[in-house]
């Protein structure tokens, strides 16, 4: 009888271990995705070649007084600039990739701003990008435009809401904004894309609905006057 | 000998079912300590996040009705008003409350498909009365007609205010909005989809605003010619890139204002999307895309390389009024010109790579959809006269006539290019009348400098 007491009391403590190890690696699970997913955000802000305004001075500025770069402090993150932060990066045991990232950026002991593409709207400007890069990544170039497109032309259609944030978070209206796709970072197609749609291309001349017809679930979608199809997607008016 | 075999296998089977025991138990002590943490831990976790959802939804709700309360009463007013300055605040609030109605209301409309009426009624609503807004403040009277279509669109807002509050009712018996969303009951969904049904008769809205529904029928009054084949399409694109390696695969036709001709292209090695007008076979988009390298061209000469594309693709007198410069990609965009007047409907766009001055796009719908001789006569307020009319805060660097589009319709205006606390601004003022009609400001950015 002993015996079996003795056997449910280490029992109980493999039970006790057990579930602790469970608890753990659902805490320690959830902490990887976090941090994975904090990476990502932070990425969004990076200056490269191409980058300019005050953030490229600062960073020309901390690579000449450090003797990295020999080049003029203007602004203009060209060539001359990427070799600097590349040396920097070496010297530093960093991705050498010529790229100033969150990672650069904090062993330069600077911070970055959200984004560095400028000032036109820029909020607006980064939320089409996403959408495009969320919802078309894989899409032609043409398509990417044409779902920023979308988005613009919804804004401007009476039966949505009246402002590009409005439409884009809207409950479900779109897939990628409701199961989190939104919060990646989008590249600098997607930017172009968004930049293009922004400045009037509109290759769907008008439409405010999309789908892809292999994983659309809403029947009312398939009633729509498809007006064009461009890589995976029927627009739609 | 049979019989002590059979008890030694009893009591080594004993040992067996207290071990069996002590497995079963500690497992399921595993699951049960397990899932009490779980629910610890986790539930609570979401329960909470649940609570915050249901309480962004319930502000929004609240707001809503709130917004849509104040403009029935707006509207009540305005039906037994007759001073003109009263008129002039109850339609702008009016205008603005249904922007905010909008505002809360998308945070709760799912939108997964259908036409979404309230919004539309809204929309117009506000639209609607920013029309007559504008009406008052240009010194005419709300007709009786005026008047007794706001009287129609008040018991429209009242009707829809009594919906939403039997939405709240239900919420003070304890009805959490969440539900909705998570699929649990269709009771919000069905309140929505009664108000979308057309059981309500929304008053057909007579004006020429931009959510007006008239203002989907517009014409290309700029295309001239006939219907073109597809082939002739694929002609006219290889005309344009004449001594390049061009590869055309027509994609499909599109209908619509303007019906086009798609291609996907590849010229010299760089792919691409372009457009070709069915009738008169032009050139109505041209969109492709590359990362490009460091800036080796000017302004200037980007500028230059888009001037000459534009002939190109056959259209005179265009003199280029906006430059913006993106992360290496210059944006010229191009206006129409006839005797000194800027024609700012008639807009083409076209997109430079600075690295080498490829030409990556060009977009010519503006144009032809408001191309025309236009008989644009003389300005009857002299420059002096207008330039009198304007804040004298402002430094004027230089002035010419445009005609510039407002309401969806053209205007003909001097166009002052003026300079106030470091920012740049347009300021339109009425060539006919002498009336400030717009004022645009010049957001200076990193990536050129655009209009606001």
């Amino acid at each position: 009888m002993s015996k079996s007491v003795k056997i449910f009391a280490v029992c109980c403590v493999i039970a006790l271990a057990g579930a602790y190890v469970f608890v753990f690696s659902g805490t320690l699970f959830t902490g990887i995705s976090e941090s994975e997913y904090d990476g990502e955000v932070v990425a969004a802000a990076s200056l490269k070649q191409g980058s300019k305004g005050e953030e490229v001075k600062t960073i020309q500025k901390k690579l000449k007084n450090w003797g990295y770069y020999s080049g003029a402090v203007d602004g203009i993150y060209g060539s001359a600039t990427t070799a600097a932060v590349k040396l920097f990066q070496k010297k530093n045991k960093l991705t050498v990739d010529g790229i100033v990232g969150a990672k650069t950026a904090a062993a330069m002991g600077i911070t970055l701003a959200a984004s560095s593409t400028g000032g036109y709207k820029s909020s607006d400007l980064d939320l089409l990008a996403k959408c495009v890069y969320a919802e078309a990544r894989g899409e032609p170039y043409t398509g990417q435009v044409a779902v920023a497109a979308v988005v613009l032309n919804r804004v401007k259609n009476s039966n949505f809401p009246n402002t590009i944030a409005g439409v884009i978070y809207q409950p479900w209206a779109f897939t990628a904004v409701h199961d989190g796709q939104i919060n990646l970072t989008p590249d600098q197609n997607a930017y172009n894309a968004a930049k293009d749609a922004l400045n009037g291309w509109d290759p769907t001349y008008g439409c405010v609905y999309y789908y892809n017809p292999k994983t659309a679930t809403s029947q009312w979608i398939f009633s729509r006057e498809v007006k064009l199809t461009i890589g995976n997607h029927k627009f739609c008016v | 000998m049979k019989k002590a075999k059979k008890e030694k296998t009893k009591v080594y089977d004993t040992k067996k079912s207290t071990r069996l025991l002590a497995v079963i138990s500690s497992v399921m002590l595993i699951g049960i300590v397990g899932l009490v943490l779980y629910n610890v831990v986790v539930v609570n976790d979401r329960d909470s996040y649940m609570r915050d959802m249901e309480n962004n939804y319930q502000q929004s709700f609240y707001e809503l009705i709130q917004s849509v309360n104040d403009i029935e009463g707006k509207l009540g007013k305005l039906s037994v008003s007759s001073g003109t300055a009263t008129q002039e605040r109850l339609l702008n609030d009016v205008n603005k409350l249904s922007a905010v109605s909008i505002s809360h209301l998308s945070h709760l409309l799912q939108n997964i498909d259908g036409e979404n009426r309230i919004t539309k009624f809204l929309n117009q609503l506000g639209d609607y009365a920013d029309y007559l807004y504008k009406k008052v403040l240009n010194g005419e009277a709300l007709s009786d007609e005026d008047i007794d279509k706001m009287g129609e669109i008040q018991r429209m807002v009242q009707k829809l205010g009594a919906e939403l509050s039997s939405v709240s009712d239900k919420m003070g018996e304890g009805y959490k909005l969440i539900n909705g969303y998570s699929g649990k009951d269709t009771f919000l969904k069905d309140i929505f989809d009664g108000l979308n049904e057309t059981t309500v008769e929304y008053p057909q809205m007579i004006y020429d605003g931009p959510f007006s529904d008239s203002a989907d029928k517009s014409t290309a009054k700029g295309l001239q010619g006939s219907d073109i084949t597809v082939e002739e399409a694929g002609s006219a694109i290889l005309a344009i890139y004449s001594g390049k390696t061009v590869k055309a695969d027509f994609l499909n036709e599109t209908g619509g204002v303007i019906p086009v001709y798609n291609f996907m292209v590849d010229i010299d090695g760089q792919q691409g999307y372009i457009s070709v007008t069915k009738r008169g076979g032009r050139i109505l988009c041209i969109n492709a895309n590359r990362l490009t390298g460091e800036q080796k061209l000017s302004e200037e000469q980007c500028i230059e390389a888009a001037q000459s594309f534009v002939v190109l693709l056959g259209f005179d007198d265009m003199k280029n009024v906006w430059v913006s410069n993106y992360d290496g990609i210059i944006y010229v965009n191009f206006a129409y010109q006839k005797d000194g007047v800027i024609c700012y409907p008639d807009m083409i766009k076209v997109k430079v790579a600075s690295d080498n001055g490829d030409i990556l796009g060009a977009e010519t719908a503006n144009y032809f959809l408001n191309h025309t001789e236009r008989n644009v006569g003389e300005p009857t307020v002299d420059k002096a006269e207008a330039a009198s009319g304007i804040s004298k805060k402002l430094v004027i660097n230089y002035v010419r006539l445009a005609l510039i589009p407002i309401d969806d319709k053209e205007k003909f205006c001097y166009e002052f290019y003026c300079e106030y606390d470091n920012a740049l601004y347009f300021v339109y003022v009425d060539a006919l009348t002498g009336k400030e009609v717009n004022i645009l400001r010049v957001i200076d950015s990193d990536s050129g400098q655009l209009l606001y």
